[in-house]
């Protein structure tokens, strides 16, 4: 399921380490954190001291590699993607509202000009040179702005002495999200990508009418409200439920689905010819694990594997 | 909207040579104008010092520029104002003085609040040239209607055109100023 990633990437390191390239921040917030998805952004550009920026440039260098030579793994948004491994979307596919539009003429978005900084949904750093401009991002869920009324109490170290932060500070990661180069976007941390550009409400509302899909020929599940509550608590098996609404194997015969279950050791339970969801730490996924076919083997070995992400491959005689 | 430091910076850059005049002309007759008006020359060839480090000290962005207008001959507005130190008569009386002072702090406030701050004197003896353009992010779609707003560009060349990508920090929401290196290239090939 690794393709090798030679198609159709350029040479992103080679603008990176261009001598005359030039470095920009922007920050991103929500308009609003309750509109509906796709959400609005607005942007603005930081003025960067070039020592900063040349500090930027350097976490943007470490990234270029895995774009340029990384092992391309298809879309899946439930796979964690390893070091080293990335997700490419044709710009026809990018998700983020507004976002990247506004991104593409980036040097006239308004200046970041308020003194006290609010925490930023993500962060951008535009790249250009004459190559073209690669975008990198961040999301800063995980990151801090320290200022003087936050919670915690901040204070910057001169050498000898501790003193209390005057102004807002932001932390930033020396890795990223996601690049976009030559028009293709490449997801190199699935989980913050995700967090920040996936739908994950109208995932979790979607769960009842995935259930409902999926039983709605003869598999039926008993506790099936029990199965709603907890995937809409959990965006995973939210997820992993749209996938089997759409491709799962829940038509196919019963006696077929106990007898794949058995073979494989899938511990499921079963009351006739339904299916009995337990809601146990231990049990909670078997029915996904099921219906998403996630137990396989292999043709070769006969070795069994458990594959929770698989995309269907055609294949020629 | 400039920030309020770099328009008392660029105000004091651009009325260094006047106050070298006045003082020059006060020394002799009026010491304490003379005395004045050389902590402000000095403070005005601080301030251009300043204020370019700072602006070449920020991180620069690749324009595209959509439209260019050079602006030099806006410079020649400031002849009027360096007339002051010729038509001076120095009484010292106290009238004199105060008028003289409530004359530089109007022409401080003028200067900060209008278009003019980017009209500087002392920028062009320093070989920059201003230029009136419309800039957009290089590799960006053209607009096709609401075109960017324009901005003012200091950049040491007398060659500018249409479509021309430049390398250039932004100092203030409207001033621009060219990067050193291609400023120097500039330089190096004329």
């Amino acid at each position: 399921m690794t393709a090798t990633g030679t198609e159709l990437r350029g040479s992103l390191e080679a603008a990176v380490a261009d001598p005359r390239v030039t470095t920009q921040l922007l920050l991103a917030w929500r308009r609003s954190d309750t509109a509906p998805f796709p959400p609005t952004y607005r942007v603005e550009l930081v003025d960067l001291d070039q020592g900063v920026a040349a500090a930027f440039l350097a976490f943007a260098a470490l990234a270029a590699p895995v774009v340029d030579r990384g092992n391309v793994i298809p879309y899946d948004p439930d796979y964690l993607l390893r070091a080293g491994e990335c997700f490419v979307l044709p710009k026809s596919d990018w998700p983020g509202g507004d976002l990247f539009v506004q991104l593409d003429d980036f040097l006239n978005l308004a200046r970041f000009m308020r003194r006290r900084l609010t925490k930023p949904r993500l962060y951008v750093l535009a790249v250009a040179s004459e190559k073209g401009t690669a975008f990198f991002g961040k999301t800063m869920g995980a990151l801090r702005v320290l200022s003087q009324r936050s919670g915690v109490f901040a204070a910057v170290w001169d050498g000898s002495t501790f003193n209390a932060l005057a102004e807002s500070v932001a932390t930033f990661s020396s890795t990223f999200d996601w690049v976009i180069w030559d028009e293709k976007l490449y997801v190199l941390n699935a989980a913050g990508f995700h967090a920040e550009f996936r739908d994950i409400k109208s995932i979790r509302q979607a769960v009842r009418a995935h259930v409902e899909a999926i039983t709605s020929g003869t598999l039926k599940i008993i506790n099936s409200e029990a199965l709603i509550t907890r995937c809409q608590a959990n965006v995973a098996m939210a997820s992993k439920l749209q996938r089997i609404a759409i491709e799962g194997i829940q038509r196919h015969d019963i006696d077929e689905l106990k007898n794949y279950a058995s073979e494989y050791g899938i511990a499921v339970k079963w009351d006739g010819e339904s299916l009995v969801f337990e809601d146990t730490f231990t049990t909670q996924w078997s029915i996904l694990t099921l219906l998403d076919e996630d137990r396989t083997e292999g043709p070769v070995s006969h070795r069994k594997y458990e594959a929770s992400s698989k995309r269907v491959i055609e294949t020629t005689a | 909207m400039p920030r309020g430091w770099v328009m008392w910076a660029l105000f004091l850059s651009s009325y260094a040579p006047m106050f070298l005049l006045i003082g020059l002309r006060s020394i002799g007759r009026y010491a304490g104008v003379a005395v004045a008006a050389g902590v402000l020359a000095i403070l005005g060839a601080c301030a251009t010092w300043i204020f370019l480090g700072s602006a070449r000290a920020k991180s620069g962005g690749r324009y595209q520029l959509l439209e260019v207008e050079n602006r030099d001959a806006d410079v020649a507005a400031y002849a009027a104002t360096y007339l002051l130190p010729f038509i001076l008569v120095f009484g010292g009386a106290w009238q004199d003085l105060a008028s003289l002072a409530a004359f530089v702090v109007f022409l401080g406030f003028v200067y900060v609040r209008s278009r003019i701050i980017y009209v500087n004197p002392v920028l062009a003896l320093a070989g920059y040239r201003l230029w009136r353009v419309i800039p957009i992010t290089a590799g960006a779609a053209v607009p096709v209607a609401g075109s960017p707003w324009p901005r003012y560009l200091l950049a040491r060349t007398s060659h500018l055109s249409r479509g021309q990508v430049i390398t250039a920090s932004r100092v203030t929401s409207d001033l621009l100023i060219r990067s050193k290196e291609e400023d120097n290239d500039d330089s190096d090939g004329h």
